[in-house]
């Protein structure tokens, strides 16, 4: 109680009339002096003499201050930024290259935290995460990995805790008057289960969510999703939410502070691989043996002679060759009950042996 | 904590006992403790005048006292100290210590 009061009092007193306070003492012992006889430069000289060195009293009258610190921190504040004004050229220069020097740091230092010290929060073991990318023989650089080689990998492995599989997706959404595009991923069934992530509300996917071609809409949508487009609902289990036009059923809600498995991306929502025709389509393989493949391929040929006619009767206009986009995958297709991909690259990929989970991107 | 607690020596505690005793009869400034110590002891006490300021900036940081600029009967604006309910308490403490410190020394001096 007593330090408090203290405080208070040397914030609410300050010292500035000891001056004043040190002249009336020696005026009114003056005044005294020649009431008792002395000549007015006798009086004056001995109440000067009496009260001593002023110089001395006021210092050590501050002295007293208990919280004298502070009024000095306060002083050399107000010098310090008295000679920054004086060369305010040099005050901005300093203070510029402070300011960028410390954002920088810390922007970097974030995002060293988010690459490589803490690239998947929440998820468990995440130091024990690899990535399995394909190659194609003769090609230089790296492709996704199949479905059927990662249905192989899975089985072939006795190393690794588990194999998941995600491929980067998004869907536009509604929010209020406005469309936003907000990025989401395909995943395997096991997915919740092989990072150790247990959502929040509801459930993950189920096993053989992930397989049959668009056979399973259902989605896992994130805390911040939760959060701002349904107002933390409690009850948002088992109601739908269009994704890519296409009611999905909201099984689950991740946990605040999970953002999916790819690093700088904070996905929004999750679905099983098996709706990758829904959101993806046009990655595709077309299988020439189907005969709605012969379809779409003379389709292409025909819009490619327009487009060729088209660009002879206007000179000026260029049309380049067009594609087909959005193309569905023909109904024959479906009998694999794969969302297959890249049939082409069913190349091994390289495995680190002690390493035990990997996730696969499809 | 910075607080620069100082262990009050015979001499300091001495004067801080004055001025409270002299405050508690009523407000006063510093020249007016002073001249008052003074006369009241006929003299045989004269204050430091140089210590009696940082006397009373100490007491008035711990409490005891409180101070505030006034204008006197001719017309001068003078600080002037008055004594807080905290200020009469550490007089009473004082006094009795005063008490016990000057039976004791009689005491000892009664021997010789």
């Amino acid at each position: 109680m007593g330090a408090i009061r203290r405080l208070l009092n040397s914030l609410t007193t300050s010292d500035d009339g000891f001056n004043e306070e040190v002249r009336f003492h020696i005026d009114q012992r003056t005044e005294r002096n020649i009431r008792n006889g002395m000549s007015p430069a006798d009086a004056r000289r001995d109440a000067i003499r009496r009260f001593g060195n002023a110089a001395v009293a006021s210092e050590r009258t501050r002295d007293a201050n208990l919280f004298r610190w502070l009024d000095d921190l306060r002083r050399d504040t107000g010098y310090g930024l008295r000679m920054l004004t004086r060369t305010p050229g040099f005050a901005a220069l300093s203070i510029l290259c402070l300011m960028l020097g410390i954002g920088a740091n810390a922007a970097v230092f974030s995002w060293i935290e988010g690459i490589l010290l803490r690239p998947f929060p929440l998820v468990a073991d995440e130091n024990r995460l690899f990535a399995v990318t394909g190659i194609d023989r003769g090609t230089p650089g790296h492709t996704d990995v199949s479905w059927p080689d990662w249905l192989d990998l899975q089985r072939g492995s006795t190393l690794a805790d588990a194999f998941i599989a995600e491929k980067i997706t998004g869907t536009t959404l509604s929010v209020g008057d406005r469309a936003e595009r907000v990025p989401g991923s395909m995943v395997s069934a096991n997915y919740f289960d092989a990072i150790g992530v247990r959502p929040l509300l509801g459930r993950g996917f189920a096993p053989g969510e992930d397989t049959g071609r668009n056979a399973h809409p259902v989605t896992v949508i994130s805390y911040q999703a939760w959060q701002d487009r349904f107002h933390g609902d409690p009850a948002i289990v088992g109601r739908t939410q269009m994704l890519n036009g296409l009611p999905h059923t909201i099984v689950g809600v991740a946990p605040q502070g999970f953002f999916g498995t790819f690093v700088g991306y904070a996905f929004q929502f999750w679905v099983p691989a098996s709706m990758q025709p829904q959101f993806s389509g046009g990655v595709y393989k077309l299988d020439d043996r189907s005969a709605s493949a012969y379809r779409f391929a003379a389709a292409q040929l025909e819009l490619a002679v327009l487009a060729e006619a088209l660009s002879q009767v206007v000179e000026s206009r260029r049309v380049t060759r067009p594609a087909v986009a959005g193309q569905r995958v023909p109904d024959a297709f479906a009998s694999h009950q794969l969302p297959k991909v890249h049939d082409s690259n069913r190349k091994p990929a390289m495995v680190a042996p002690w390493l035990p989970a990997i996730p696969v991107r499809l | 904590m910075l607080l620069r607690r100082r262990k009050p020596d015979a001499l300091q505690g001495t004067l801080d006992l004055l001025v409270l005793t002299i405050l508690s009869r009523g407000p006063h400034h510093g020249y007016g403790i002073a001249a008052d110590i003074e006369s009241i002891s006929d003299d045989l006490l004269r204050v430091e005048e140089g210590s009696l300021y940082p006397a009373l900036r100490r007491m008035e940081h711990l409490g005891w006292i409180r101070a505030q600029w006034q204008t006197t009967v001719n017309n001068r604006s003078a600080r002037v100290y008055s004594l807080t309910r905290a200020g009469a308490a550490q007089l009473a403490e004082q006094r009795e210590k005063w008490a016990s410190l000057t039976r004791g020394v009689t005491r000892v001096l009664r021997i010789a």
